[in-house]
């Protein structure tokens, strides 16, 4: 069993070796002249990734490494879209990958000791509401926005720190309580967190806050009375902000006829279309395209450059390597040792799904476009950071129950040798329910 | 705890929103990828012009309509009424219009070309050139069928409708792509309207050709329909406040002979009583007073979902033409719903959607999609890809197709339509007269949609001349002429 896992991410991460030098290369015979600085790159994000695979099986041999291998999958593509853009925001996403890995190995390493963030949970929550509250006054505008903060002239995206937070939070206040009584404050703190962002008119974070928040409490506390009379509430008051801001109404307009406006509002939306429109299948190759014609080209639309170049078959790849992750995740909560680990695995796993849903959907014109980042491929410090504490909560709490589990089965395999390994694993399960 | 029961659960939901993620983007870029990629907004298209040259565009008979020099500059066929009978298929280079410039530019510049292809123009450092295309019309008919409109604005549409291959079409007035370059320096004006491809956008009043759809909501929902007989017994006489019927006996005239104030009436054309009528009969002499009433009697909700369910009210996603379906609007009252009934009110039809229905009614039922496309040449040059023909939608049952091949076939032998009688063939049709004004002086919109019932000769043809006066005496010989004409030439 473990042989098999092993032989297929050997295959895996070959692939996303691969797939990182044949990019590369192919760059470097893009533009006119011989292009060393994308050979260079590509070497340093294959080392980085060759690098991180040994680290991480050194220093946590429990880790899921077909989940991490689809994220560097991910990485690997975005640092390939960004330099074909931009090379030089190729480095500084590079810088930014660089910080992710540490911030991800730091989150692996605090999540051994959940109860860091248990203690934690309240500061972060007051915390967070100060910071949100405090951008409103200092908040710098971006893309209508008012979302960024500047801290020692670096910009930084306060919302996406606020969505880890938010994730323990939610798991350590639902660990032990599962009566809506006793839940009143977690309502009030989501209340204000999503009405601060609506304020900052962040509608997309906002709408990924709200939609992780019921996914984790319907998973918590089964209780399907009130996840409905939310959702009924989240929609009543959707529909409010519909009738009474111009704004909504524009987006939902712009939503379900891009072209009317092409000039102005639907610009954004019909460049994408047509961009993912002139790929086709498969693609007008890569450094073939047009990606400098939409809008927010390497940040939320990166959905529409990568169906321009790549196709649309390749498309469909990202999106299921996505719901590979996903995959991934839940099976990692669900095998998860104590509640909390469980419910901060799967408001991750959550948060990561919902995020990507609401963008490629968004591009797609599946649902009304709401500004956010497309998860480990977008452009941006603060996304890349976010989404790698995400992957640390993850990889965090897989490490520690597989390491529990081989310490059971280490002690199981004396007495009885002919147990199988899942069976183990359920009964220690059990045993601890 | 139930927790990871749930947590099993959020896993199908998972599953579920990214299956729909991904099959709505295939989806949705296999209905409308091409409009999105056709669009004149796409600066993808002219870019590529830089570095490719576009491929060729022939017509069925390989006669070369659009074709580019070295210099990089589209010429056109020598002959100027060819290039305006041909205008809008081939449409012009800044993708303004919707044509094959535009729609399958994916060819002619070579966007479809896979990375060998590339690096053999690339090692070899020839220029790049697109493939070239053959389309499925044939340019001489189609400049034929431009000269017949001299004089008036109009369109015709000549599709196979076994095959859906367009044969023909064009739209007056023209435009001429040779000087549109012209255009911005004002060295060229435009008719008023010439971009717009009348056969496939032209959004029209259909007059009497919507009985066929009528007759197919009197087949769907009155019983029996075909063997009861009707009595037109001339106007039909309405309340002119509220537009309700009023019951026959009622002497809508005072002393005078004059229309008293408080009636509006639904004439038949030149005031005609036709007596005791079946269904048939009604059709062939397109009774105006037996078809408001069988309007009346299938309802305002019938008449629609019939009419929605030949294509009105919705969204044509054809692989190889841009065009508009028809609409089939609200009828608060009786006056309204009779109107609409026989094709007035606020009914519009586009050319290509009532061929399309005729194309149905000649093919059994099913309307092929269609296809402008006959094929594209491979990296050789030489090859062609052949076209493919595909159902578009199954219209009409079997029993619908063939009574409405009946009426037609009597409206051309001894109805309104005798003009559209081709020697040698069975022809079959219906006429139309669409009043587009109340002026007294206005002519009508002449219609006449039909086809050949010859399996050696399958066309179906759409004749609409704006402003010209009857569908019987204007566009009826038209069609009877490109119907001839194609089978001489034998435009299969």
């Amino acid at each position: 069993m473990h042989r098999l896992r092993h032989a297929r991410c050997a295959a895996a991460l070959r692939a996303v070796l691969f797939f990182t030098a044949a990019a590369f290369l192919l760059l470097s015979f893009c533009t006119e002249s011989f292009d060393a600085g994308a050979l260079l790159l590509g070497a340093i994000v294959s080392g980085v990734i060759l690098l991180s695979c040994c680290l991480l099986s050194w220093l946590a041999p429990h880790a899921d490494k077909l989940l991490i291998l689809t994220i560097f999958f991910l990485c690997a593509l975005g640092m390939v879209v960004q330099y074909r853009i931009e090379p030089e925001t190729a480095a500084r996403q590079l810088m930014m990958l660089g910080i992710g890995l540490a911030a991800m190995l730091l989150m692996m390493a605090l999540m051994r000791r959940p109860r860091i963030f248990r203690v934690l949970s309240i500061p972060m929550a007051l915390l967070s509401l100060g910071i949100l509250g405090a951008l409103i006054f200092v908040g710098k505008e971006s893309g209508g926005a008012k979302n960024w903060i500047s801290v020692g002239g670096i910009l930084f995206q306060p919302s996406e720190f606020v969505k880890v937070a938010l994730v323990f939070v939610l798991a350590d206040a639902m660990t032990e309580r599962t009566h809506v009584r006793d839940l009143v404050p977690l309502f009030l703190f989501v209340g204000a967190v999503a009405a601060l962002l609506v304020l900052q008119r962040d509608l997309g974070a906002a709408m990924l806050m709200a939609g992780t928040f019921l996914m984790v409490f319907i998973v918590a506390t089964s209780n399907i009375g009130a996840t409905l009379a939310a959702l009924l509430t989240g929609g009543a008051g959707a529909y409010a902000s519909y009738l009474l801001f111009d704004h909504v109404r524009a987006r939902i307009a712009i939503w379900q006829d891009p072209w009317a406006t092409y000039s102005t509002s639907g610009y954004q939306i019909a460049q994408g279309l047509m961009a993912i429109a002139s790929g086709g299948l498969w693609g007008l190759g890569l450094g073939q395209g047009s990606p400098k014609m939409i809008p927010a080209y390497h940040t939320d639309y990166i959905f529409a450059v990568i169906c321009e170049e790549f196709g649309i078959v390749f498309g469909v790849g990202v999106i299921a390597l996505y719901l590979l992750i996903v995959v991934r995740g839940v099976l990692i909560a669900l095998h998860a040792e104590d509640r909390f680990s469980m419910l901060a695995a799967f408001g991750a796993t959550a948060m990561l799904a919902v995020q990507t849903f609401v963008i490629i959907g968004g591009v797609i014109k599946l649902i009304p476009l709401t500004g956010i980042t497309m998860p480990f491929v977008s452009y941006g410090g603060s996304s890349m950071i976010a989404c790698m504490l995400f992957a640390g909560i993850l990889e965090g709490v897989a490490a520690k129950s597989g390491a529990s589990l081989e310490d059971a089965l280490a002690r199981e395999t004396q007495p009885s040798n002919g147990k199988e390994d899942g069976a183990d694993y359920e009964a220690d399960e059990e045993e601890r329910a | 705890m139930n927790t990871r029961r749930n947590i099993k659960g959020m896993l199908a939901v998972f599953v579920a929103l990214f299956l729909l993620l991904a099959g709505y983007l295939v989806y949705i870029v296999g209905a409308y990828g091409a409009y999105w990629f056709a669009s004149p907004y796409n600066t993808r298209v002219t870019k590529q012009k830089n570095t490719v040259l576009a491929g060729t565009i022939f017509d069925r008979r390989g006669l070369a309509l659009a074709t580019t020099n070295e210099a990089g500059e589209r010429n056109y066929a020598a002959d100027e009424s060819m290039r305006l009978a041909t205008a809008h298929v081939i449409g012009d280079t800044a993708g303004q219009t919707l044509g094959a410039e535009a729609l399958f530019a994916k060819y002619l510049l070579g966007f479809d070309q896979d990375l060998g292809e590339q690096l053999s123009y690339l090692v070899s450092g020839k220029q790049r050139t697109g493939a070239d295309i053959m389309l499925t019309v044939d340019a001489a008919l189609s400049e034929y069928a431009y000269s017949l409109l001299e004089g008036y604005n109009g369109a015709i549409l000549l599709m196979n409708y076994k095959t859906g291959e367009v044969l023909a079409c064009t739209a007056r007035p023209g435009f001429d792509p040779a000087r549109m370059k012209d255009y911005a320096t004002g060295g060229y004006t435009l008719a008023e309207g010439s971009m717009v491809n009348r056969a496939t956008m032209g959004r029209y009043t259909p007059g009497s050709t919507f009985k066929i759809v009528t007759t197919i909501a009197a087949l769907r929902y009155l019983p029996n329909v075909q063997s009861r007989t009707f009595l037109c017994s001339g106007p039909l006489v309405f309340e002119k406040e509220s537009g309700t019927l009023v019951n026959d006996g009622v002497n809508p005239y005072d002393e005078t002979g004059a229309l008293r104030e408080e009636y509006i009436l639904l004439r038949d054309h030149e005031d005609a009583r036709h007596g005791q009528l079946t269904l048939e009969e009604a059709f062939i002499h397109s009774c105006n007073h037996v078809f408001a009433q069988l309007a009346l009697e299938i309802g305002e909700t019938n008449l629609r979902k019939t009419a929605e369910s030949l294509g009105f009210n919705g969204e044509f996603l054809f692989d190889e033409l841009v065009a508009y379906p028809g609409t089939y609007g609200d009828a608060e009252t009786d006056f309204e719903l009779a109107w609409s009934g026989v094709g007035q009110h606020t009914d519009i039809i586009t050319p290509v959607h009532l061929c399309l229905i005729t194309c149905a009614v000649a093919n059994g039922g099913a309307a092929m999609e269609p296809k402008l496309l006959k094929g594209v040449s491979g990296m050789a040059g030489i090859e062609y890809k052949s076209l493919a023909p595909e159902v578009y939608e199954a219209f009409l049952k079997g029993n619908e197709a063939e009574f409405l091949a009946a009426c037609m076939r009597g409206v051309v032998q001894r109805g309104t339509g005798t003009r559209a009688a081709v020697d040698g063939y069975t022809v079959c049709g219906k006429t139309g007269t669409a009043e587009v004004s109340s002026a007294k002086n206005a002519r009508a919109h002449a219609w006449f949609t039909g086809y050949i019932d010859s399996d050696a000769h399958p066309y179906a043809i759409t004749v609409i001349v704006e402003q010209a006066g009857g569908g019987g005496t204007v566009a009826a010989p038209i069609a009877a002429k490109v119907l001839e004409r194609a089978v001489k030439t034998k435009a299969q």
